[in-house]
């Protein structure tokens, strides 16, 4: 676009280039009067300065106008800015060089310090000496590389002294005709206080944390000395009372009558029981607290092994065991499962009524992520009044003459069972045989 | 003439036990002679024959040893690892022969370099077929390294 005076200069020359070339034609035509045309020359010449008087004024109020009317808009446009930049609760530093050229409101608000002594100072005086050079630095660089927006935080040291930590935005602008740093910022000491409360909250809950794990190592140490010394010692006189029983009823049974043979006896099974009852606490506590390992575990294996343990009892009971293979592999601790599984079937074995042969069932239901393993029998069955009861330690049903064991076989179960992430049940009516059931796991938590 | 048979040398403290092996052995008619040392100091001296035990004719140097673990003075795990870094003597096969079923236990015996591990049975019965098993395997079946005794016998 043409600038105003060039367009009046233009408009001027055209209208005087017309006037000249046809001016003179247009008054020979009009005017037959040959005497008058000195007058009419003379009235044609003024004509034109009044016209031309006329039309330059007219053209050039016009331009004033729209002058006018742009620096209206100009104005309305920086008081907006300038309402925008009062009103906002984001500081505002414009810098150059370092040098502070505009703060806002918000920016006296945060320092402290007037506007006018701010205006006197470097935007880095007011950094906290530790990020002093940086902002010094990042500053200067933007006289000579506006560089692009960076954003950073830092802590700022106000008049009175107190520190305030600011998220800073910074970017090049034009101001007042010369490329100028701008810093916009806002208060984060709210937030960088509760990061500071919340690490040290984490700190110390992690401090806590350490601290019971320490204790529950301790714990867990004097319960390994327990179970190896209990393993150790009360085993050893065990020992001793059964060889030697055993040794006299063997070696001098002509000088013992009968009733002296059956306390001899009765000594030696009793040794028997108590050397079973440690075995089996020893197994449950080894179960707590030793390390489990969760590997794919293939449940025929486990079986065919917990009924390898029973071989002895399944031949002198003739017992039927019917097992639906192949079964599914599970996410288990192998020994841990054989454990288990020889347990049920342990039980299944010996609580049947006096006289029945024992038949056992043990089939698998897969799930979406778990396997259901049942085991199914034709004992005495459980009255549902004690079927929570009988998967805690030394819960016993029955009389040691009419069922022995030590009431640990299911606890162990029970134990094992929340080891390897899974659960237990039993479903049961006194005289109609037990259905007890394990779910394990066909996929790896996490 | 026993000097022609291997000998057995059996650690451990406790007397019953002591004893109960012994019946056992006899009952399972193992004519071996048995050594018996009741800790882990006199197990060292008798394995390097010093003080007491240094008439190899007397106290001969065993073709297994049985080592209880839980011993007096040295334990039966240091007596392992003392055993194993003994040149001449280092292979002697041994058999811990313990109460612990710990797999702690078990694990370090291994690492010491135990050849073999066995948990003392309750039962007498138990205990008896163990001894069988033993001198069957060990001193029958199982073919020894050459150790320092054999050297002076044969």
């Amino acid at each position: 676009m043409i600038s105003p005076p060039a367009r009046i200069a233009l408009i001027y020359l055209v209208f005087s280039a017309v006037w000249v070339f046809f001016s003179d034609r247009l008054l020979l035509m009009l005017v037959t009067d040959i005497q008058h045309l000195a007058e009419w020359q003379t009235i044609k010449g003024m004509a034109f300065v009044l016209i031309t008087a006329g039309l330059i004024f007219w053209l050039l109020r016009h331009e004033l106008a729209a002058t006018q009317r742009a620096n209206a808009v100009l104005q309305l446009q920086e008081k907006c800015m300038r309402r925008i930049t009062d009103t906002i609760s984001v500081a505002v530093f414009i810098h150059h060089g370092g040098r502070l050229r505009y703060v806002n409101p918000q920016a006296i608000a945060y320092s402290g310090y007037s506007e006018a002594a701010l205006l006197t100072m470097d935007l880095w005086d007011l950094v906290h000496p530790d990020y002093r050079a940086m902002v010094m630095d990042r500053s200067q660089a933007r006289l000579y590389d506006p560089g692009g927006r960076a954003r950073y935080e830092l802590k700022i040291i106000t008049q009175s002294g107190v520190e305030r930590w600011l998220e800073i935005t910074a970017d090049t602008i034009d101001f007042e005709g010369i490329p100028a740093g701008l810093a916009t910022a806002y208060d984060i000491t709210e937030r960088k206080r509760a990061e500071a409360a919340l690490r040290l909250l984490n700190q110390e809950l992690e401090q806590r944390v350490a601290h019971r794990t320490a204790d529950l190592q301790a714990t867990n140490r004097e319960l390994e000395a327990f179970s190896y010394s209990v393993s150790h010692d009360l085993r050893a006189p065990l020992r001793a009372i059964q060889g030697f029983t055993q040794a006299l009823l063997e070696d001098h049974a002509p000088q013992l009558d009968a009733s002296g043979q059956d306390f001899a006896q009765r000594i030696h099974a009793a040794a028997d029981r108590l050397d079973g009852l440690i075995q089996d606490l020893l197994s449950y506590s080894r179960l707590s607290r030793g390390e489990i390992r969760l590997k794919p575990v293939n449940l025929n294996t486990v079986l065919a092994d917990a009924i390898a343990q029973h071989e002895t009892e399944i031949a002198d009971t003739a017992a039927k065991i019917d097992v639906t293979s192949p079964l599914p592999e599970v996410i288990g601790h192998y020994a841990t499962l054989v454990q288990m599984v020889a347990n049920l079937l342990s039980n299944a074995l010996k609580f049947v009524a006096p006289g029945v042969t024992p038949q056992i069932r043990i089939w698998a239901e897969a799930h979406t992520d778990s396997v259901k393993l049942f085991i199914a029998d034709n004992g005495i069955g459980i009255d549902p009044a004690h079927q929570q009861r009988i998967f805690h330690v030394f819960e016993r049903l029955h009389g040691i003459e009419t069922y022995p064991g030590t009431g640990i076989g299911l606890a162990i179960v029970n134990k094992g069972v929340m080891r390897l992430g899974g659960e237990v049940g039993v479903t049961s009516a006194l005289g109609q045989g037990s259905q007890f059931w394990i779910t394990l796991p066909t996929k790896r938590r996490q | 003439m026993d000097t022609t048979l291997a000998t057995l040398l059996l650690v451990e403290d406790d007397p019953n036990d002591v004893m109960l092996f012994c019946r056992a052995k006899d009952k399972a008619k193992l004519a071996n002679p048995l050594q018996v040392v009741s800790d882990g100091d006199a197990a060292i001296a008798y394995l390097g024959g010093h003080g007491q035990y240094a008439d190899r004719s007397v106290y001969p140097f065993p073709t297994l040893m049985l080592l209880d673990l839980k011993l007096p003075r040295k334990s039966g795990l240091e007596v392992l690892e003392w055993l194993r870094q003994q040149n001449g003597i280092h292979r002697l096969p041994v058999v811990v022969m313990t109460s612990s079923k710990e797999s702690a236990d078990v694990g370090k015996a291994y690492d010491l370099g135990a050849n073999s591990y066995l948990v003392k049975p309750v039962a007498f019965d138990t205990l008896l077929a163990m001894v069988r098993a033993l001198g069957m395997y060990w001193l029958i079946l199982n073919e020894n390294p050459e150790l320092p005794n054999e050297d002076s016998v044969s």
